[in-house]
């Protein structure tokens, strides 16, 4: 599989869609939290008995394998394995870096992480990191935050107050487009490719799936072939901006 | 604050105009490289490109071998040939001296790369890490932007020789102005009467050709043969064997 | 294999999915988004651009100079470094790798948490743990030794705790730390480095390194260092130089086998036969004695020889003996004596070719020999002490372990008082020497010890090193097969007191985080804290009250704020704004000297060891009848004509050229030539030497992209006539074979070497140390698959990474000094057969254990140390039986 290239299949035409039923968004908010926890931080017993548990049916269901080992095999060595497999893909030097300044600039903590960092707090989150090395532009993170937004909105629309269900939605959009979209699919393809274990394969194939669909949900078809050209690598040749003139001395 | 003409009349011996003038002392360049590496950190320059570059070239056979030290970088010239062939007056000359250029007007067309006797001009590479300005022409801008803040260019400040001097050539009390005034010195290619105002003190004649000569060991040969494979139509200005 | 459904198509699975999420609740809640806990009361920064850049005081370590410098913040990041115009050695300036050296701290392939190795060591895998877990875990396994060593009630069980350190600015910290621990076994990297240069220098004057006057000398001699490139203290060093020649006319005549960028700066450049710097050193001092051109008032005052015993000693080493030696002419040897004695000042500097070979330490006393005959110690102009400032260490101060450690301090080798840090694998693998946890601290033997090989097999094998740790912050060969990595921070991250006797004027400087410790990482000053405190959580082992410490702010503090006149100015608050303590003026634009307001120069001072004593340090003093004043026990100085002198770091405080010290073991007491077993090699082979070049270290530079963009590969130096006779062109594919192996690189011809002399560079020839060092950045290869830094991917036009020579070096150990002996190494150079690739290197363990037992040989209780020093006034039968010291 060439991960460089990145074409919008066929059956992926954007579809223009309004959601304003409570339980989608609920349910969308589930998703992405769920998605959000599994790359944000290595598998724990919690989550295993989760994946176990209550979501064994919805991921068969939808023909997500997770792998053998995952379903049935003995916990602690499936944690070990995991444990590994995370710190490989995400971690260690060599790994597919999770942050968006990692994946737009080759370097961390760039601003990116500070444009994150703005956006949690303008809807009232802060970043703080539990281990060392993790950054506010991290993918999981930024899952986690949609998955928040659409909470919110759920809320502002069960207690009736349209205007800030409005609110919290258009920040969602905004976010996913302008913070999320024009790299997170092509890092979750190029992880996907390098991962070994099934799990993070088929976490990370979810993630692609269900984030350009709501990409295409929000975003012109223009825009989307801006979106599609940002997320390739290497960086295509960029556009004039503010930064000619200032260095232009005038 | 002086204002920016668009094509600014030279300025060299112009009573009340700067003219802001290198000289380079190269019984004091011992090739540290330092100036090489602080340039390209104060304006991310990609890798493949100079600012500013120092030859190295031995002479004389063993055990009487020497080694050369030539660094370069844009003369700002006050008859500067780039900025008369720019068709769309994207490289400018600034009344202080400078030769500088306006990002958002170049073309990208080269004239100005060949125009240039010094090879001191160079296509920015559609990648780079941190400034956002790529595919258009690029060069030395004498770190205006410190010294119209009252600093010294970043390659003057690092330089652990005390090589490179800077300063304002019209003013009589400025170290250039004396050690041009009273010191033998030499521009590169006066013969081009392009009036360059970088000024080297004691320059072999090795010194003054090597600029533009081609490699000759075979770790420069390869190096410059790997360099040309991936960069077209660029000048190779890299390593030190 | 799972073939996930379309969302587009399966909707409904997807919103199924999502509702159990849902439903799971806080099982998985991310805990990385918290709520906002302040009010959003102004932006922390703008992400606009054209804000005033912050300046920051640091120091640097992207190599061992420690110069000051500026850090400039944009945005919360560091984009740029400058010298701090404060320090009055750096003046303002960084060199190439300085100023490189922020791109440290964003590169992606900086370990940023603490990993426990999951697989076999060196496979790669890894378990991402947290500082807690980290700091815990290595505690237990120190815990352990030291309960071991107290139910057993053996202090030398404690020595198990191992730690090497290739770099160490802790001021102190690391000994703590192991002091407190119990244990004595520090090992740091100095025997690769110029261990022998300082046993020359040590027992004659006191301190381990000169600091040359080079501005105001009239005349350098430079014995193999290449002041304009590396060595001590390359910056301010080199930038003095230049004014030395430039401003004050001085002459620089350079001794070198290869033609450095010092050398190709040089009046005048000869080429020895590698090892015989001190044959040249002891012509040179046969000529000046023999012509009556020494300094005989300095001689007669303070030294511990006479003329006539310098003039018996030196009477073999004629100038014509030295060129038969060396090669060089001796009317040149002649000549250039006689300019030297009689040009006023002058100096040699010899930092560090002449150490680095078996009897190194001879060397160097021969070439320190000629600044104390002429009288040019301290003076303006001349062969200075070197000044540093020091500390006070916060108290209470651990005393050392009880028990010697033998691999710290080996028996064998007891004038090497700077450790023999390369025989550390080979004793413990012959067992003379038990490791339970290895700890390894800015290091990467690996890499950079000779037979680089054996460090790879000792690191690797669990039953010799059962534990080992990292506390490196970049994935180097060495730090790959650790069990576990504690990542350190940057330098511009981390704590820590600086001095570097790096010129005239010494001074105090600071290293502070620059930004807070990227993404959380932590320092390892507060490891050290984490750890002690673990180990000892009650206090009741006496430990953790060397480590009271609230923070690490606190630690600094109780440096900087007891230091007099600097406690007064606000101690560590004032360093932390002004980086550098005292500030002695400015750096004038004209000349770049030290200047006050008036625009005077700030003179150094000079002649440090003629202060004199005051009256009130006499009283209760002593005269003893050779001169020494002595009070309460201990010399505190000597009387010379009738004056009280505070003189030099020796016993007698004198300089000692005579050495009873190294008479004692068998070793001549006054600087000597020795002629090399590589001396006489075959005429067909060659010496193999190494060398440094400006913009690299030996490890950590070669993955900054600025610096590898100007040097990244090493081929091997020969000169034309002797690539002719071996049928070798520019270029062509060679193998260099020593008696350990083969290397494959490429020739490079160049008239800048001696005709027996093959010379390869370091830093080349990386596998660690990330993408841009091992050129891995564009394979397709899906574990490399996501690039780094757009410049790096796209970019970097070079493809050889250089091919390293370690593998093929023998390790041979001066026995007097400890240095390895890094210019001996007998090779042969042939064409490369077939089948041969670039890069291929072939070397066996076996044959380098051998080294091992033949190095041994020269040590002091060697049959081959008593052939070569039959001249020597020593009982044999009774030389002083190994003992066990606590080292240095």
């Amino acid at each position: 599989m060439q991960a460089d290239k990145f074409v919008i299949p066929a059956d992926m035409a954007p579809v223009k869609r309004h959601e304003k039923d409570t339980d989608v968004l609920r349910a969308q908010a589930g998703l992405y939290a769920f998605l959000g926890r599994c790359l944000e931080a290595e598998v724990d017993a919690a989550l295993l008995s989760t994946l176990r548990g209550p979501l064994c049916k919805p991921l068969e269901e939808l023909g997500v394998d997770l792998g053998d080992d995952v379903r049935s095999g003995d916990p602690l060595a499936v944690l070990a394995d995991l444990g590994e497999e995370f710190a490989a893909l995400f971690v260690v030097p060599g790994a597919v870096l999770p942050y968006r300044s990692a994946y737009e600039t080759g370097r961390l903590f760039q601003p990116q992480a500070d444009l994150a960092t703005a956006a949690y707090r303008d809807a009232g989150f802060e970043f703080r990191n539990t281990l060392s090395g993790e950054f506010s532009d991290h993918a999981a993170v930024m899952l986690a935050f949609v998955g928040r937004l659409l909470e919110r909105q759920v809320e502002a629309a069960e207690t009736g107050d349209a205007e800030a269900a409005t609110g919290w939605q258009r920040r969602r959009e905004h976010f996913l487009q302008h913070q999320m979209g024009g790299w997170i699919i092509g890092w979750s393809r190029r992880a996907r490719t390098c991962a070994r274990h099934p799990f993070y394969r088929a976490i990370l194939g979810l993630t692609e799936q269900v984030v350009w669909a709501d990409i295409c949900d929000i975003v012109d078809e223009k825009a989307l072939q801006r979106l599609v050209k940002a997320n390739r690598r290497p960086l295509m040749r960029q556009k004039t901006d503010h930064e000619f003139r200032k260095a232009s001395g005038l | 604050m002086s204002s920016i003409g668009l094509q600014a009349e030279p300025s060299y011996g112009v009573p009340g105009k700067k003219r802001w003038a290198m000289v380079i002392d190269l019984r004091r360049c011992i090739g540290c490289m330092a100036c090489v590496a602080a340039c390209k950190a104060e304006y991310d320059v990609p890798l493949g490109v100079w600012r500013t570059t120092v030859r190295v070239k031995d002479t004389g056979s063993f055990p009487n071998t020497r080694r050369n030290f030539m660094p370069r970088l844009c003369n700002h010239c006050d008859n500067p040939p780039c900025v008369r062939n720019c068709p769309t007056a994207a490289t400018y000359k600034h009344e202080d001296g400078f030769v500088l250029q306006r990002y958002e007007r170049c073309i990208g067309c080269r004239t100005c790369i060949a125009a240039c006797p010094y090879n001191a001009r160079f296509m920015l590479p559609r990648n780079r890490t941190r400034v956002g300005i790529n595919s258009v022409v690029d060069k030395c801008t004498f770190c205006e932007h410190r010294v119209s803040q009252g600093l010294v260019p970043a390659c003057v400040q690092t330089c652990i020789g005390r090589s490179r001097i800077f300063g304002d050539i019209n003013d009589p009390n400025s170290e250039v102005a004396k050690i041009v005034a009273t010191q033998k010195t030499t521009t590169l290619k006066p013969e081009k009467g392009t009036k360059p105002q970088v000024y080297y003190i004691k320059p072999d004649r090795v010194g003054t050709e090597q600029v533009l000569s081609a490699p000759e060991s075979y770790a420069a040969r390869s190096d410059a043969e790997a360099f040309y494979r991936h960069n077209n139509g660029s000048r190779f200005f890299g390593g030190t064997l | 294999m799972g073939h996930i459904k379309n969302i587009q198509t399966n909707r409904r699975g997807f919103l199924k999915l999502g509702a159990s999420a849902t439903a799971a609740g806080a099982a998985l809640a991310s805990t990385r988004l918290v709520a906002m806990e302040y009010d959003l009361g102004g932006a922390d920064f703008s992400a606009v651009t054209g804000e005033k850049r912050t300046a920051v005081p640091y120091t640097c370590m992207a190599c061992n100079i420690e110069d000051g410098g500026i850090a400039m913040v944009e945005n919360g990041r560091i984009v740029k470094l400058e010298g701090n115009m404060d320090h009055p050695n750096t003046r303002g300036k960084l060199c190439a790798k300085g100023n490189s050296g922020f791109l440290h701290v964003y590169d992606p392939d900086r370990i940023m948490s603490p990993l426990l190795r999951t697989g076999k060591r060196g496979e790669g895998k890894w378990k991402r743990i947290s500082y807690d877990e980290a700091t815990s875990l290595l505690a237990e396994k120190l815990r352990a030794v030291i309960d071991r060593s107290r139910e057993a009630n053996d202090p030398s069980i404690l020595n198990e705790m191992v730690v090497k350190w290739g770099r160490n600015r802790t001021g102190g910290g690391l000994d703590r730390f192991m002091h407190a621990l119990g244990s004595n076994a520090l090992i740091n990297h100095t025997n690769i480095c110029e261990s022998s240069k300082k046993v020359g220098l040590e027992p004659s004057w006191g301190p381990d390194i000169e600091s040359c006057d080079w501005a105001n000398t009239k005349y350098i001699l430079n014995f193999g260092s290449n002041v304009l490139e590396s060595a001590y203290f390359m910056n301010p060093n080199a930038q003095r130089l230049v004014d030395g020649v430039v401003g004050n006319n001085a002459k620089i005549v350079s001794f070198d086998v290869r033609l450095s960028n010092t050398a190709g700066y040089s009046h005048e450049w000869f080429a020895p036969y590698p090892g015989t710097d001190s044959a040249i050193a002891l012509a040179m001092a046969h000529v000046i004695m023999t012509e009556g051109l020494h300094d005989r008032d300095f001689i007669r005052d303070w030294t511990n020889v006479t003329e006539a015993q310098l003039l018996t000693h030196l009477a073999p080493y004629t100038p014509e003996f030295a060129e038969e030696e060396s090669g060089v002419p001796a009317k040149d040897i002649r000549r250039i004596a006689r300019e030297f004695a009689t040009t006023k000042p002058a100096t040699t500097f010899s930092y560090r070719g002449p150490c680095k070979h078996l009897w190194g330490a001879y060397q160097e006393a021969a070439i320190h020999m000629l600044n104390v005959i002429t009288g040019n110690i301290e003076k303006k102009g001349g062969y200075c002490l070197p000044r540093g400032m020091g500390w006070p260490q916060p108290s209470p101060n651990p005393p050392k372990g009880a028990a010697p450690s033998v691999i710290a301090a080996p028996p064998l080798y007891p004038l090497a008082s700077h450790h023999v840090s390369t025989n550390a694998p080979y004793m413990i693998m012959r067992g003379e020497a038990k490791v339970s946890v290895w700890m390894s601290y800015y290091d990467n033997p690996v890499y950079s010890y000779p037979s680089s090989h054996v460090w790879d097999a000792f690191l690797r094998d669990e039953s010799l090193a059962p534990f080992t740790v990292s506390f490196s912050c970049y994935m180097s060969e060495s730090t790959e097969l650790v069990d576990l990595i504690i990542p350190d921070v940057t330098y511009l991250e981390r704590h820590d007191p600086e001095s570097m006797p790096s010129g005239l004027y010494p001074c105090l400087s600071i290293r502070q985080p620059v930004i807070k410790p990227l993404g959380g990482t932590q320092e390892f000053r507060q490891t050290m804290i984490d750890v002690i405190h673990k180990v000892d959580p009650d206090g009741a082992l006496g430990i953790r009250k060397y480590f009271e410490f609230e923070s690490v702010e606190d630690w600094m503090r109780q440096h900087f704020d007891n230091i007099p006149g600097l406690k007064e100015e606000g101690g560590w608050d004032h360093m932390k704004k002004v980086g550098v303590w005292p500030v002695y003026g400015k750096v004038s634009k004209d000349d770049g000297k030290l200047v006050d307001d008036n625009g005077d120069e700030i003179v150094a001072e000079y002649g440090l060891h003629t202060a004199e004593i005051p009256a009130s340090a006499m009283a209760g003093a002593v005269v003893e009848p050779d001169g020494r004043i002595t009070k309460d026990g201990a010399t505190i100085g000597v009387q010379i004509n009738g004056k009280n002198h505070t003189g030099f770091g020796t016993p007698s405080r004198k300089i000692e050229i005579y050495k009873e010290s190294f008479r004692t073991y068998g070793f001549n007491p006054l600087p000597v030539y020795k002629r090399l077993p590589s001396r006489d090699k075959k005429p067909a082979e060659m010496i193999l030497t190494t060398f440094k070049v400006n913009v690299h270290t030996q490890s950590r530079t070669a993955s900054l992209k600025y610096l590898a963009e100007i040097y990244h590969k090493n081929p091997a130096w020969i000169s034309p006539a002797r690539a002719k006779a071996l049928g070798i062109a520019d270029g062509d594919l060679v193998r260099i074979t020593s008696s350990l192996g083969y290397m494959v690189t490429r020739a490079h011809l160049t008239e800048g070497i001696h005709p027996e002399v093959v010379a390869i560079s370091t830093a080349c020839g990386h596998s660690g140390y990330g993408r841009l060092a091992t050129l891995k950045h564009k394979d397709a290869d899906a574990e490399w698959a996501l690039g780094g830094d757009p410049d790096i991917t796209n970019n970097v036009w070079w493809d050889d990474k250089g091919v390293h020579p370690n593998p093929i070096i023998r390790l041979s150990i001066d026995p007097i000094g400890g240095s390895q002996a890094w210019f001996d190494t007998v090779v042969t150079v042939t064409p490369a057969q077939p089948g041969d690739t670039y890069g291929d290197t072939n070397v066996s363990v076996e044959e380098s254990m051998k080294d091992y037992e033949e190095t041994l040989r020269y040590a002091y209780t060697g049959d081959l140390h008593r052939a070569a020093h039959q001249e020597v006034d020593v009982d044999w039968n009774n030389l002083p039986h190994p003992a066990a010291s606590d080292g240095h």
